[in-house]
């Protein structure tokens, strides 16, 4: 059972990441990213190679833990440049126009992730095993996986204290309730836009660097992660922080929970309690409309 | 329709050449080719499902893939588990589950409106996807179903099922589909497609005409759903293979992709662009082998950037170039 | 003379304001009423309420002796009470002809005809181009109503309410943004259809020209109160209400 409980919170904390990224990206630019999942694949294909890179050339292992962050601060990057090339272009657009594009977008970077980085999969547990591991009751656990929820939980922090105690929040928080009168006041919406695309993004792609040593980075990974993001920020509440946090502990201990148990039922449960959120509750546990 | 000046305009003799193409079709053109026209044919009806809830009613529903599959495991477990064979009563009975699920989930959904529309159809999508998934030892999950050479009209056929898919099956097929068009274009052209185009354009004001819109929105949906079921249902004997794959939001969204990139705005846009997306995708393939995405993918955003009104968008300004020019 | 519409302190608030703040009216069959008032007075809210676009908070509303408080605006529509808009509410990519059929439809209750093409029906076109003809627009009739004029799009706006052959018609400003020349045309237009039809009409309006020349009686609301009924040369001489309209 604490198996569960402590794999259960593994997967919130990946899962936390990627849907705060998502719900940022949605509250303040008001695009629901279908390209999320791709810019969590990136972060795990970029902190592979990083790592590799590592191992290859010798550098002290101690290195390898930065890089997962790096790795993620590139996806931000690559997000600002996606953010002004083709993001920007569906602010004024409908639904339909957003939602094609960026599927359209993952088509086409699952091709570029095989182009680059081949067709198989990478195992790359190095991460992990380097720290050792720990008895919990009759189990064994990676320090790891505790090291990512911590992390997760530091950085979800970071975020935090980002939209809403810095003057950048406050920026952000006038972008988003009046863009007009914000650049009538003298800010520049647009530069506030990529920056939080780029938080968004950087967000995936830590995310997705930091799962690298735990599962298997390959073409498509970013799927699954993709929808169990939309479906937390369902559940948790669009535009709420901490909804994300409450969603993600609430998927993510149902994933764990359910495959123990009556591992048939496990997902499709995950889409039934979304289902029933947006019919009874569309904002979700702590969001507003 | 039939009057004699629409069968001696341009729109009448295009439309004559396409049905004799598509009747000659399978006598010079190989089984492959005619395999990927039938393919392209029925996505494209399932496109122009969709398009009634996107293009005449504002809706945009990501989980339409799911109806797409539920036609075509309908066909499937019933030949696996009861062995039934009968092509007729496969599509009756794909026809009423697709009804049935579109009607409930439709239910469900048409009081919501835009993105929690396509979050709540996406999310039951999912949930179908993630049931005939997760429910191997009745789906077979990701190993699939196969499906047999089904008989037609009562007859069995005893060739090849290339020679059956490419003859027997299309010309069985094709009239179904052509049948399926043509009423869903009379529906369009109905009071009841009026009704779903002011809708679109004006809900408050629809109501205060009288119409009650999340009535209509169900109906749309309950068509739009069932007539995706029966291309599926058609689909599964084409292709003989059932995969979960086939309720899963991504061809959802190649079902919406098509039909914007047809034309979302016309009636015959969605399947125009069904079938030159297969064409598309099958060229694509055969030349790259793994990396057909990109290209499609990357043709996809081009055409949802800067040509918005698609095939029959762009068409339409062609034809009225060239009348200015003349006149 | 038939009370057509009666209310009985019909309260609405939004928050702290009192946007209808107990008001009691009645229009009798026939009667052309006009109710003006400075804005924010609680005018187009009452005009919502009354359409079912909104639902008192307390109140009633009573159409031809039927209570139809709280019913929903495509029942109010069905039963006889027809609206026009402040900011024209149009179908912007349909044809004139198109938006009066739709309408036609509805009220002949043909709206879930699926299986027989518009075109078909020669009466609904026929009643269209009756309607399009009594307001000057047939020779529009085939054209997208985003491309019209503004004057026309007002009489587009209130044409479709005509075309649900209401027994009770609320026009919203139907004269707004139309030019001052134009605005007698406009009218003329609309009080001759509506004195062939003997509908009743309650007139939102800011012009008092249009008052004096087209209403045989007027409301003057204020901050959600009916302060003043009467004739229109009493009404609009009193000084309490020149103050009020004058926002002094």
């Amino acid at each position: 059972m604490i198996g569960s409980i402590i794999t259960g919170l593994l997967y919130a904390s990946y899962l936390f990441l990627i849907c705060l990224g998502l719900n940022i990206i949605f509250g303040v630019l008001k695009i629901l990213n279908l390209f999320h999942g791709s810019l969590y694949e990136l972060g795990a294909y970029m902190a592979v190679t990083l790592v590799l890179i590592i191992s290859r050339e010798g550098f002290p292992k101690i290195l390898m833990y930065p890089s997962l962050i790096i790795a993620g601060l590139l996806v931000g990057l690559f997000g600002i440049f996606i953010e002004r090339t083709v993001i920007s272009r569906l602010y004024k657009r409908e639904l339909e126009a957003q939602l094609l594009l960026t599927f359209a977008l993952t088509l086409t970077f699952l091709d570029i992730v095989k182009m680059i980085w081949g067709l198989s999969g990478y195992i790359v547990r190095e991460p992990m095993t380097f720290l050792g591991s720990v008895n919990i009751g009759d189990y064994i656990y990676p320090q790891y996986f505790f090291l990512l929820i911590f992390l997760s939980l530091f950085i979800g922090l970071i975020t935090w204290i980002i939209f809403f105690k810095t003057r950048f929040g406050k920026l952000v928080g006038a972008c988003v309730f009046d863009k007009d009168m914000a650049s009538a006041m003298g800010l520049n919406p647009s530069k506030i836009y990529t920056l939080v695309f780029f938080i968004g993004a950087a967000l995936a792609g830590i995310s997705g660097a930091l799962m690298v040593p735990v599962i298997m980075t390959y073409p498509g990974v970013g799927g699954e992660a993709q929808t169990l993001a939309f479906v937390i920020m369902v559940i948790g509440g669009l535009k709420s922080i901490k909804g994300s946090l409450i969603g993600s502990l609430i998927v993510g201990l149902i994933r764990a929970i359910g495959i123990a148990i009556f591992p048939e039922i496990e997902l499709p449960l995950v889409f039934l309690i979304m289902i029933l959120v947006l019919l009874i509750r569309p904002t979700g546990l702590f969001g507003e409309a | 329709m039939f009057k004699k000046e629409f069968i001696l305009s341009y729109r009448g003799l295009v439309s004559i050449c396409v049905l004799l193409l598509l009747f000659l079709f399978p006598l010079f053109s190989s089984p492959y080719n005619t395999f990927i026209l039938y393919s392209g044919l029925l996505l494209g009806l399932a496109a122009v499902s969709v398009n009634i809830l996107l293009g005449y009613m504002g809706l945009v529903s990501f989980g339409h893939a799911a109806y797409f599959g539920i036609g075509a495991y309908t066909v499937a477990l019933l030949t696996y588990y009861f062995n039934i064979h009968s092509m007729e009563v496969l599509l009756l009975v794909a026809f009423l589950t697709s009804l049935l699920i579109s009607a409930i989930v439709g239910f469900l959904t048409v009081r919501h409106t835009e993105v929690y529309f396509a979050l709540l159809t996406l999310a039951f999508g999912q949930l179908f996807y993630s049931l005939i998934l997760k429910f191997y030892n009745i789906t077979r999950g990701t190993d699939g179903i196969s499906i047999p050479m089904l008989s037609l009209i009562g007859i069995k056929f005893n060739i090849t099922r290339e020679i059956f898919t490419s003859y027997y099956y299309w010309y069985y097929g094709i009239p179904i589909v052509l049948g399926l068009l043509l009423l869903l274009w009379v529906i369009i052209n109905s009071p009841f497609g009026l009704t779903l185009k002011i809708i679109r354009e004006n809900p408050s004001r629809a109501r205060t005409i009288g119409i009650p819109v999340e009535k209509y929105r169900w109906y749309a949906f309950i068509l739009s759903g069932t007539i995706t079921g029966i291309a599926g249902a058609l689909y599964a004997e084409l292709y003989g293979h059932v995969a979960p794959d086939l309720l899963h939001y991504s061809l959802s969204g190649e079902l919406l992709c098509i039909a914007l990139f047809g034309g979302y705005r016309s009636f015959i846009g969605p399947m125009i662009g069904g079938v030159i997306y297969t064409f598309l995708k099958s060229y694509l393939i055969s030349i790259t082998s793994y990396y057909w995405n990109f290209f499609l993918g990357i043709f996809l955003a081009l055409v949802i950037l800067f040509f918005r009104g698609g095939f029959m968008g762009g068409l339409n300004l062609l034809i009225l170039s060239i009348r200015r020019k003349k006149s | 003379m038939t009370q057509i519409l009666v209310t009985e302190n019909l309260k609405k608030y939004f928050g702290s304001v009192h946007a209808v703040d107990d008001v009691s009216i009645s229009i009798k069959e026939g009667e052309i009423i006009s109710l003006v008032g400075p804005n924010g007075a609680g005018k187009t809210t009452l005009i919502n309420i009354l359409s079912g676009v909104l639902k008192p908070d307390s109140g009633k509303v009573i159409f031809l002796g039927r209570n139809i408080t709280g019913l929903s605006s495509h029942k109010i529509a069905k039963i006889g009470i027809a609206r026009s808009f402040q900011i024209v509410q149009l179908f912007e990519n349909l044809t004139v002809l198109d938006s009066l059929r739709s309408a036609i439809f509805s009220i002949e209750n043909k709206s879930r005809r699926m299986f027989s093409l518009i075109e078909k029906d020669v009466h609904v076109k026929e009643e269209a181009f009756k309607i399009l003809d009594s307001i000057g627009l047939s020779h529009k009739s085939y054209v997208f109503v985003k491309e019209l004029a503004h004057g026309e799009r007002k009489l587009l706006d209130v044409a479709l309410a005509l075309a649900l052959k209401p027994k009770l018609l609320l026009l919203d400003e139907p004269t707004s943004g139309v030019s001052v020349k134009e605005r007698d045309e406009v009218m003329r237009t609309i009080k001759s259809i509506i004195e062939k039809s003997k509908i009743s009409a309650l007139i939102v309006e800011h012009d008092m020209h249009v008052v004096a020349s087209y209403t045989e009686r007027v409301l003057v609301m204020h901050e959600g109160k009916i302060v003043v009924d009467g004739i229109p040369e009493k009404v609009l001489s009193n000084e309490k209400v020149k103050s009020i309209l004058l926002g002094v």
